[in-house]
């Protein structure tokens, strides 16, 4: 009689065992906890994974999970998931995430580096006119002289801040950025091309420009007396060596202005840095503290 | 006489530095990461062509055989091998050696200001010449 107890007892437990745990990954309720569990533990891969689950399971728009699940990729430095789970709750038009989540999407695309999104989504606020203008900078500093011309800032979108203080600030930064006198990569390589080192001294580098013409005549008188002598192996040896400075020098005036150029941009968005409404305030800290 | 050998030998230092350039180009990557820092397996073999391998190969015989028997006198970090090894693995054969060569003529005494120093050396990373289009 016993026996039948124990067995009947251990059918039981082997039911219930399965119900358990079936529940724990199906009950909206309790994969919510566990996902909140581990975002508070910092686990923001699995904390991902289970509030995906939850949405997946209550099958709602829920712009809180949502805006959490898009913090989780944040904040394991997956900007492109992040920016897709922000934008799902400006699919939401009565959304009170609506504005948070907006600057969250701009925020990981400056992450991402992403300047021509930024520009294509506009502004609606001095929070989103800050990453529109950071985008105007960075994408000038990467174009040609050319293309610069003909995509000059528009100084009438200053009026639509509101900050005054931001506005001044914004303007001062703006007229330094119209001060700056890009260089041609063109022009840098076309004066390597008459002399080794021109380029270089036409970016402001004497050194380098001293450096450049001196070893490579250098290699090319070596390479002509190998010849003269006729040490073919040497000649040809020294020759490859001439050939590698001469087009090395050409193409790295060429890289070395556009990074010139972008040097001095540079410099202007550490300025702008400092006026990050994120950096200053950011939007996550009030999740992360529950 | 002479010249079949002489063709051999060089067939046989072709096909060697194919060989050794695939495997470079594998393993490269795991030679100058810490363990801790490498995320993905290497993958698929991929074959860079003769003159990208080639390079790699003399790139590496010169750190390994030359250059390790002087002091570092490279003003760079990476130093100006390792420069080109990233640039021609980058870029490619072409691009790369001529990065290389600007490198070259870029690592001289009147460089300090101009680079971030990093407590030993000035600082000059690949990716900042090579940048890949999205």
């Amino acid at each position: 009689m016993s026996e039948i107890k124990n067995k009947i007892g251990l059918i039981l437990i082997l039911l219930i065992i399965p119900l358990q745990a079936d529940d724990l990954s199906t009950n909206p309720a309790k994969v919510l906890q566990f996902a909140n569990y581990l975002f508070e533990q910092e686990d923001y891969l699995r904390a991902a994974i289970e509030y995906e689950r939850y949405l997946f399971l209550t099958d709602q728009q829920n712009d809180t999970i949502l805006f959490k699940t898009g913090l989780c990729h944040q904040f394991r430095q997956r900007y492109d998931y992040a920016v897709e789970s922000f934008d799902h709750i400006l699919d939401n038009q009565n959304s009170a995430l609506t504005q948070t989540a907006r600057l969250a999407v701009l925020y990981n695309y400056a992450q991402q580096q992403n300047w021509l999104a930024i520009r294509a989504r506009g502004f609606q606020n001095d929070d989103e006119f800050f990453y529109y203008y950071l985008a105007s900078l960075k994408t000038n500093s990467v174009q040609s002289v050319k293309d610069l011309t003909f995509n000059r800032w528009d100084m009438g979108l200053f009026e639509k801040v509101q900050d005054d203080s931001l506005r001044a600030a914004l303007i001062a930064i703006e007229n330094q950025k119209q001060q700056i006198k890009p260089k041609s990569p063109i022009v840098a390589s076309f004066l390597s091309t008459i002399f080794p080192g021109l380029g270089k001294a036409y970016i402001d580098r004497p050194g380098d420009a001293i450096f450049a013409g001196f070893m490579t005549s250098l290699a090319a008188i070596v390479a002509w007396q190998a010849f003269e002598s006729k040490l073919l192996v040497t000649g040809v040896i020294t020759s490859g060596i001439t050939l590698s400075f001469y087009l090395g020098t050409i193409y790295g005036s060429y890289i070395g202005t556009q990074l010139y150029n972008e040097s001095l941009h540079k410099k202007l968005a550490e300025q702008l840095e400092k006026l990050n409404p994120v950096q200053k305030n950011p939007y996550w800290l009030k999740w992360q503290k529950k | 006489m002479k010249k079949p050998i002489f063709l051999f030998i060089l067939a046989l230092l072709l096909l060697t530095n194919i060989a050794l350039g695939q495997g470079i180009a594998k393993w490269s990557d795991y030679w100058e990461k810490p363990a801790s820092l490498i995320s993905e397996p290497p993958g698929p073999i991929t074959y860079p062509g003769f003159f990208k391998s080639s390079a790699l190969v003399w790139i590496r015989i010169y750190q390994k055989g030359i250059a390790s028997q002087d002091l570092p006198a490279c003003v760079f970090h990476p130093s100006c091998s390792r420069f080109a090894f990233g640039a021609i693995q980058q870029a490619g054969p072409v691009k790369g050696v001529l990065l290389a060569g600007d490198r070259l003529l870029r690592c001289n005494p009147f460089a300090l200001p101009y680079y971030q120093f990093d407590g030993e050396k000035l600082s000059d990373q690949v990716a900042r010449y090579v940048r890949n289009k999205k």
